[in-house]
């Protein structure tokens, strides 16, 4: 049996509040709200800005609910999840955390998203959109149970520099010893909080999952506790920021899910995402697995860059150049790095462009008078910005 | 026996038969592989009362390629044939009535109240129509074309197939442009002008499917079935023996070749390491090994049990899921004491394939309640009597009458189990209008719905054709995207059922395609 039915508050507006939404309500100054998988989150609490320094200098909170949870169980859940996700999911351990692709029968990538296992036969698979049709039809044959647990899971993203000490303070004994990509869960009231150490952010932080009933009672407990810390709530505004210093790739920007594509070619491999490691073929038959092992014969179309790029003004959707004249790429995201203080991108170029002697060209409007500047710009590793304390164990306290 | 071929089949239906032929005279060491006791599948002879034998399946001959003889070393001059040119007799509750023949050329026989005039509507009707169900009969015996692999054969077949529409008159042109989409009831009504000729035409268009004669695709239905009827020099026929003798004629054919054929032999698995096919295992456990692997049995079931969900794409798993199986058409065998009386007091009825269906709206009103999962109060049928023409098929002076009822669900919304023995009683009440006195001549009643079709033969759904047929689900697009060609995602995998292109009809047309599908390949 599959359950697939969410029940939803009746309610007489078209976006649903989350288990926060009095806390980041009468946070929220600025009134900038954004909607996210039909709940409405807060895009900007003060300045996008200041969320963004509040996360790399001391800690900021983030309402994660939104995201799409689907609860995976049965005797058959490893195995169907093996036929669902491009890498190996036997290799990975209990309370592991581990950041997943999947695709279609062309070998393009549908989303990305993070797997927690609790056991064999036990997991939760979080994912930025909804995917449940998908799930449902590629469990044909296997034993398991798929529920989306969405509006059944609080959420908040506890992320930076003071994130561990907050959490120590709140009463989660042993937190700092817990590793990147790891989960454990801890006594909170009467029930269950689970942390595991994962994020959007590349810094130091924390995920913490909840039952609804006890959302507002922990961000009360969080912000009482990080009061001497530094600890601001931040929007999906400041998040963006973060995320593409990290180096994340974000889904509708850096790339197209296949199943929302018109045109079959515009998806991505994971190949071209640069997640050929994700990609397993020794594991038996994936979602997939033939087009990928010809895309993998045939090479990438296409290379996932970041670029450093001259000059502080960002390339929001620019051409790339070889040499200023050959068009050999454009750029998906980009953004002034405020942590880097470097010009930062990330970017489609051609798999056989060669990587040095770039170009951009920046459009920048002083005072209703268009210019058109042609920039040097360089491939770069990712993440832009990688701190020690992001991997750290024990994490660092600040 | 050893456990190594070039080649299993898995099914000895007709289609398995023929493949098994072509790829055996081909120097191919084959392999066939049959759940039931008996060869044949829908092409079956059995015993289903003591000393009353009947075609289970299919009870008319009238599809059977007629390329197919020769390639199969079928001598067709060796098969006995009980009857040949079968004419169809279509009824009323007034017991008005026509009779026409089927084959190339059909015409009115004879008829209660034609004119002049409406005997000659007949004759146009079939000639006018006969140019375009010949352009479909041509791409029948063709692997349909994809133009993705680019292939100069592809493109051949596409080309001739447009330069035989190109060649239409502009008239006829226009004319096929717009019926091949149309729905019957309007083209039999602009048509016709007797209510038994327009119910003919609707009832023969939507035989086999869940379409009543008003739904869009009934044209294309009827020009399909016409196409290869007008084909048969024997017209409709039924072999000495029933239809199984046909299926046993194959079968004897391909031992002669070498075919090894093991009945009883359940395949439950195709093997498979890498995406190639590696042999079958069936269900007492048994392995046979070979590079390829063809399957008579129909699409969901090699797919989504013998491949299994595990071994191919999710996309795959849908297209495949969302094929419409669900057989339409039941059918009911009666062992009768004695014959019945004529309906037009000719001793010929009989001999008649037999329609029951007074009007067009009738057959559309029947056609309603399949749609709910119940099946209607009003049917239609199809009848044939075989033991007036080939007396083996019961004891002396008794008689077997073999019926299919169009439009019964496959799934009763009350359920089968509740309402089959209801079913049975009301069909044969209604048989009790058309042959009064029938209901003190039954000795014996077999009744199979498409759930039971399902089970004995092994077909998901219990649908004749493996599936709905229809423009949707036609040439490249039949059984699905992907599966054309005959071939599977699997490597070494083919399919060669009624659910690849052209369809059932007993034509052994998918059967002989795939066989040249696989001699082609790697």
């Amino acid at each position: 049996m599959i359950n697939f039915s969410r029940s939803l508050e009746p309610n007489n507006t078209m976006v649903i509040p989350t288990p926060f939404h009095e806390r980041s309500f009468a946070a929220n100054r600025r009134g900038h709200w954004t909607s996210w998988a039909g709940y409405t989150i807060a895009d900007e609490y003060t300045h996008a800005d200041l969320e963004y320094f509040a996360v790399r200098n001391q800690c900021g909170v983030f309402d994660l609910t939104p995201m799409i949870k689907y609860h995976i169980s049965g005797v058959d859940a490893e195995a169907y999840l093996n036929k669902l996700f491009t890498r190996d999911i036997r290799k990975i351990k209990a309370s592991q955390v581990a950041y997943v692709l999947f695709c279609n029968e062309s070998g393009y990538t549908l989303d990305d998203g993070t797997l927690f296992k609790f056991s064999n036969s036990e997991y939760i698979f979080c994912s930025q959109d909804r995917h449940l049709p998908w799930l449902l039809d590629s469990a044909i044959g296997f034993d398991v149970e798929i529920k989306d647990r969405t509006d059944k899971i609080a959420a908040l993203a506890v992320q930076g520099p003071t994130s561990a000490a907050i959490l120590k303070r709140m009463g989660l004994d042993g937190i700092e010893n817990l590793p990147p990509f790891q989960m454990q869960s801890f006594q909170y009231q009467r029930d269950d909080l689970i942390v595991s150490r994962t994020g959007f952010t590349g810094d130091l932080g924390y995920e913490l999952w909840i039952d609804p009933y006890l959302a507002i009672k922990l961000w009360d407990d969080l912000f009482t506790c990080g009061q001497n810390y530094g600890i601001e709530p931040f929007g999906s505004k400041a998040l963006e920021m973060l995320r593409i210093e990290a180096g994340f790739i974000l889904p509708h920007k850096d790339f197209l899910p296949a199943n929302h594509v018109i045109r079959v070619n515009r998806g991505r491999t994971p190949f071209e995402l640069g997640y050929g490691r994700l990609v397993d073929f020794d594991k038996g038959f994936f979602n997939g697995r033939q087009a990928l092992l010809k895309a993998q014969q045939n090479g990438p179309r296409y290379q996932l860059v970041g670029l450093e790029i001259d000059g502080n003004k960002p390339a929001y959707d620019a051409w790339i150049y070889q040499n200023k004249r050959k068009n050999v790429g454009t750029i998906t995201s980009a953004m002034w790095s405020p942590s880097c203080k470097t010009n930062i991108a990330l970017a489609w170029l051609d798999a056989n462009a060669k990587t040095d002697n770039l170009w951009v060209d920046i459009y920048t409007n002083k005072e209703l008078k268009w210019h058109k500047n042609m920039v040097s710009c360089k491939v770069v590793k990712r993440p832009f910005f990688n701190p020690a304390r992001r991997n750290a164990v024990p994490a660092l306290d600040f | 026996m050893s456990n190594q071929y070039d080649i299993i089949i898995i099914g000895a239906g007709l289609n398995g038969l023929v493949c098994a032929n072509i790829l055996a005279k081909k120097g191919r060491k084959v392999l066939v592989l049959e759940a039931n006791k008996q060869v044949g599948g829908l092409a079956n002879t059995r015993e289903f009362a003591s000393g009353f034998k009947v075609s289970a399946g299919a009870h008319l001959l009238y599809g059977l390629h007629p390329d197919i003889y020769r390639l199969c070393d079928v001598q067709e001059s060796k098969i006995e044939f009980a009857d040949k040119n079968i004419s169809t007799l279509v009824i009323n509750q007034n017991k008005e009535f026509i009779n026409y023949s089927s084959g190339e050329d059909s015409q009115i026989i004879y008829s209660s109240s034609l004119s002049e005039q409406q005997n000659s509507d007949w004759s146009n009707f079939q000639n006018r129509m006969k140019t375009f169900s010949d352009i479909l009969f041509d791409l029948a015996n063709k692997t349909p074309p994809r133009l993705k692999n680019g292939s100069i054969q592809d493109y051949k077949t596409l080309f001739n197939t447009g330069l035989k529409l190109k060649r239409l008159d502009k008239q006829n042109l226009r004319q096929f442009l717009r019926i091949i989409g149309m729905n019957i009831y309007d083209l039999a009504d602009e048509s016709f002008t007797d209510n038994l000729q327009k119910a003919a035409i609707c009832f023969e268009s939507a035989l086999g499917t869940r379409l009543g004669p008003r739904a869009p695709n009934t044209v294309y239905n009827w020009l399909n079935r016409y196409s290869i009827i007008n084909r048969q020099p024997a017209g409709l026929s039924v072999p000495r023996g029933g239809i199984g003798s046909l299926s046993q004629a194959f079968a004897n054919a391909a031992l002669i070749k070498g075919v090894d054929i093991s009945v009883s032999s359940r395949v439950e698995k195709i093997l498979i390491a890498d995406n190639q096919v590696k042999g079958v295992q069936l269900s007492g456990g048994e392995k046979f090994a070979a590079r390829q692997v063809i399957s008579n049995a129909d699409i969901k079931k090699t797919m989504l049990s013998m491949v299994g969900p595990e071994n191919i794409d999710t996309d795959v798993v849908r297209r495949v899921s969302y094929i419409p199986m669900q057989g339409t058409t039941a059918k009911m065998h009666l062992a009768l004491n004695q014959l019945l009386e004529p309906i037009t007091h000719n001793v010929s009825d009989f001999q008649s394939r037999i329609i029951y269906a007074p009007d067009a709206d009738f057959i559309e009103r029947a056609s309603n309640s399949i749609k709910y999962n119940q099946y209607t109060h009003e049917p239609t049928f199809e009848i044939t009597f075989p033991s007036v023409q080939d007396s083996s098929l019961a004891p002396a002076g008794k008689h077997v009458m073999s019926v299919l009822i169009p439009y019964v669900p496959y799934e009763h919304k009350e359920g089968w189990a509740q309402r089959k023995e209801r079913f049975e009683n009301h069909i044969i009440e209604q048989l009790e209008y058309i042959f009064p006195g029938i209901h003190a001549a039954i000795e014996h009643v077999e009744t199979l719905t498409p759930a039971d079709i399902e089970r004995q033969f092994n077909i998901t759904g219990g649908h004749w054709h493996h599936g709905e047929i229809g423009l949707e689900r036609f040439m490249m697009l039949r059984p699905t995207a992907g599966f054309a060609q005959y071939k599977t995602p699997i490597d070494g995998l083919f399919l060669c059922g009624a659910d690849c292109h052209p369809g059932g009809d007993l034509s052994g047309a998918p059967g002989m395609n795939a066989a040249n599908t696989v001699l082609q390949s790697k």
